[in-house]
């Protein structure tokens, strides 16, 4: 697999003030001034922690406000504009690293992108849902012409607010189904130092990316339909 | 270490606060008075560039409604298109053409909301300097949190016009949770709500080991105590037309008047249950009185109250909580006082309300205390604040392509590669929006990033890297590199209703300039007075000793004399100090012998008397 160690994230570089060889993360050994994050650090790495996808978060929230205050540019008011600059830009890595690990969709999505190298999940239409989608657009299409009266402006809104319920539902289903595959991917993972995936790591990824498409599909057709919720109740 | 004050800058009132010995305190004026109202009035003769700021530019509200500027602060960082109906309730003139900032119209000059804000700011600054007995040069400056880039960013202009190095732009709900959090020492999840006179702010946030982690934030930049005010003129001037047929909506005088005590009556009702409201225009045989009782009162606000739920609502959901998680709420802002507002939020959170801190006071002591942190006082206290708008790029077909969602922890940044479609291309241009729409129309635009000077290359080829940076004050930085040669791309910035950097370095050599001939004014004055008195003495001088001396002395000292009075009607007093020196030489001679003559005089007197 691809994911690197701290020893492979820190390619060799030097301090950009003294010139001595940066070791650590973020700061220099010799004059201790603050350097930037080294250019293929992840989020993991930067946290200190496993990448696993069930995370101590309070774990996490307390490295984040140990972090945040090594960096923040509020500390940095008085010294050069370089490390202003640095302070800066390592903040937002670290606001932007917290912000998808603590959420529980973007860090499985992040996951992948890290074992996997880049590749985003596209959205995809689930095609068990083709009929219930179908006619939902039908619905939609109905909204936006307008209905005729109050009673079918009445009948709209009821079924759309039923198709609200439905597609919650079956997004509630697939967070379960990530939840099931979050543990069994940390239990696959655990204690493993050879690279490379193995056969059931593949499968359980594959199954994650194929949830996460369908999710982002039905979080657009939830949207819509909860646009279409509004416009018929600001209608009454 | 050098002074870092705090500065609420406000839509009714402003403040500055400093940091002593770990507790925050507002600094008061030369009478003890701490708040500055926010009003400037023009044209006053014998004061600097002719301006009169604060209490005393507030008694010309009514008299001279056309050159005393009021709410400026709703004016920060828009242009005409978004002025609205704002526009017929100010009795100031507003100009300004089609994407380009409000300008305001007094005494036959223009100005931008950022120079009148600013020299409200230098009020608050001379006033810090006068109670210091030094220099002030840095400040932090709150805004309401829900402000866009441009409010930010004009807000940033208008100290440095004011000669203030401004060290961050900082939320005011979340200043107050920083006075509140210092003084309480309580940790837990608090919500923080904010109703000024202008704008309306809430933000959640959640205080541990010194860190002030906000949530989310929500708000209208367009809501506050003023549209109570707006709510309670429109009512007496309906009832003042149908008991007298006199339309008093065309008169900038009468509305004026009839806003102050909208104004009173507001106050008024959040102590007592009833007001009584006494108008009368002699001219217009107009004689109005009205006892407001308070529930009539809370009718006409109630639409106005629950438009502030909204955002209080969503902010719980941005967060992720529930009321009941809420630990404590904070009120902020002098409309809070309100009973009716108290009410609303207390049923919505569940819970009493906080406001043992003066509500007035708490946003300019937060910003002492954030002042204090950056300048190194304070260590172990730490804001992390989040940016209240989406910010997104105009994509093909005018949608938007998110880049930075609201509520995103600060600094926070975004990267995007650009290229060209067309072989050859030179520049790029990039449109940067801000709001919650899909579509670039229904969103602010704040600027236009022309990449420019790409060396010409087959379309698709060159890869440039765009960095969009939110810094702390939550205000846009950008900047690009094209990959391939790792070099800096230039970029010109083109801000839709802000001032360009140019621009603001021309008003503040502008108001350096003004700084310069107010001085030059003032010298002149002096010498003036001191030319008076001298050709007084002078001429009588002329007269008592004709006899002393001889034609051409006397003729010297008759040029002299017309030489300074033409001096005195110039405005070089340089001129001035020359005609006086003359003359101070020439009746050198006639002064020794008048005196001479005295002395002898007196001596004869002596004599006589002694015999």
């Amino acid at each position: 697999m691809k994911r690197a160690g701290t020893t492979e994230v820190m390619q060799q570089r030097g301090c950009w003030n003294c010139g001595a060889p940066v070791e650590s993360l973020y700061l220099c050994n010799r004059c201790a001034t603050l350097q930037r994050f080294p250019e293929k650090i992840d989020y993991f790495t930067l946290f200190g922690i496993e990448p696993q996808l069930n995370i101590d978060l309070a774990r996490l929230e307390a490295a984040f406000y140990e972090l945040s205050r090594k960096f923040h540019p509020d500390f940095y008011q008085k010294k050069s504009s370089e490390e202003q600059a640095i302070s800066l830009e390592n903040s937002a890595i670290l606001n932007k690293s917290y912000r998808t690990l603590k959420d529980p969709i973007q860090r499985v999505e992040y996951l992948i992108r890290f074992v996997e190298g880049g590749s985003a999940v596209a959205s995809e239409a689930p095609a068990d849902l083709f009929d219930e989608i179908f006619e939902l657009q039908e619905l939609l299409e109905g909204v936006k012409r307008g209905p005729g009266d109050a009673g079918e402006a009445g009948r709209l809104l009821g079924e759309l607010k039923s198709a609200e319920g439905r597609f919650l539902k079956i997004q509630e289903e697939g967070n379960r189904s990530l939840e099931r595959l979050s543990i069994e991917w940390d239990r696959l993972q655990k204690g493993r130092t050879e690279k490379g995936l193995t056969e059931e790591q593949r499968r359980s990824l594959s199954e994650m990316k194929q949830i996460l498409s369908r999710r982002a599909y039905l979080e657009r057709i939830l949207n819509d339909i909860q646009t279409g919720i509004g416009k018929l109740e600001k209608g009454n | 270490m050098p002074r870092v004050v705090g500065i609420d800058l406000g839509t009714t009132n402003s403040l500055v606060a400093y940091m002593e010995r770990g507790t925050p305190r507002v600094i008061p004026d030369a009478e003890g008075i701490a708040i500055l109202p926010s009003v400037v009035s023009f044209g006053w003769e014998g004061r600097p560039e002719g301006v009169v700021v604060g209490e005393e530019a507030k008694k010309h509200l009514i008299t001279y409604p056309d050159r005393t500027v009021f709410s400026i602060k709703r004016f920060m960082g828009k242009g005409m298109e978004d002025v609205g109906d704002d526009r017929t309730f100010v009795p100031y003139a507003l100009t300004g053409g089609k994407q380009e900032v409000v300008r305001i119209s007094v005494v036959g000059k223009l100005y931008t909301p950022p120079e009148i804000s600013a020299f409200i700011l230098r009020e608050l600054k001379q006033r810090a300097e006068a109670f210091f007995k030094e220099p002030v040069r840095q400040a932090v400056i709150t805004v309401p949190a829900y402000f866009n880039d441009s409010q930010r960013q004009a807000t940033k202009d208008a100290g440095k016009i004011a000669g203030l190095e401004v060290l961050r732009i900082v939320n005011e709900p979340t200043a107050a949770s920083l006075a509140y959090g210092l003084q309480k020492k309580k940790e837990g999840t608090i919500v923080v709500y904010d109703l000024g006179g202008g704008t309306f702010d809430v933000s959640i946030l959640k205080i541990k080991n010194g860190i002030f982690e906000v949530l989310s934030t929500n708000g209208d930049t367009h809501l506050g105590g003023d549209d109570v005010d707006r709510q309670l003129t429109l009512l007496m001037v309906r009832e003042i037309a149908t008991q007298s047929g006199m339309d008093l909506s065309s008169s900038p005088e009468a509305l004026q008047e009839i806003r102050l005590v909208s104004e009173k009556v507001k106050c008024q009702l959040s102590f007592e249950e009833k007001a009584e409201v006494a108008l009368s225009f002699p001219d217009k045989k107009i004689n109005y009185r009205r006892t407001i009782a308070r529930t009539e009162f809370d009718a006409l606000i109630d639409d106005f109250v629950e438009k502030t739920l909204g955002p209080c609502r969503q902010a719980l959901t941005d967060a992720h909580l529930k009321p009941e998680q809420v630990d404590e709420v904070i009120l902020v802002g002098g409309s809070t006082r309100i009973p009716l507002v108290r009410k609303r939020v207390a049923d919505l959170f569940k819970k009493i309300p906080h406001s043992e801190l003066n509500p007035d006071e708490v946003v300019a002591l937060g910003a002492a205390v954030q002042a204090d942190i950056l300048a190194g006082g304070i260590t172990n206290m730490l804001l992390l604040d989040v940016t209240p708008l989406s910010l997104g790029i105009e994509t093909m077909g005018g949608g938007v392509s998110r880049l930075i969602p609201r509520n995103t922890t600060i600094p926070s940044s975004a990267k995007e590669m650009f290229t060209t479609f067309v072989d050859g291309q030179k520049s790029v241009s990039i449109h940067v929006v801000q709001g919650e729409r899909e579509l670039v129309k229904d969103c602010r635009s704040l600027a236009k990033f022309n990449l420019t000077e790409i060396d010409p290359m087959p379309a698709g080829i060159p890869r440039i890297e765009v960095t969009f940076m939110i810094d702390a004050n939550g205000i846009l930085n950008v900047n690009a590199k094209e990959l391939r040669s790792g070099k800096a791309q230039s970029i010109e910035v083109k801000p839709t209703y802000g001032l360009t950097d140019g621009e603001v370095e021309k008003m503040i050599s502008e108001s350096i300039e003004h700084a310069r001939e107010d001085l030059n004014e003032r010298m002149f004055i002096e010498a003036r007075n001191e030319a008076e008195s001298v050709l007084r003495h002078a001429e009588r001088a002329l007269s008592q000793g004709a006899a002393l001396v001889d034609g051409s002395e006397k003729g010297e000292i008759e040029k002299s004399i017309a030489g300074l009075k033409e001096a005195m009607n110039g405005n070089d007093h340089h001129r001035v100090r020359e005609a006086l020196d003359r003359l101070d030489q020439s009746t050198k001679h006639l002064a020794e012998t008048l005196m001479n003559q005295t002395l002898k005089e007196a001596l004869q007197e002596k004599k006589l008397s002694d015999l």
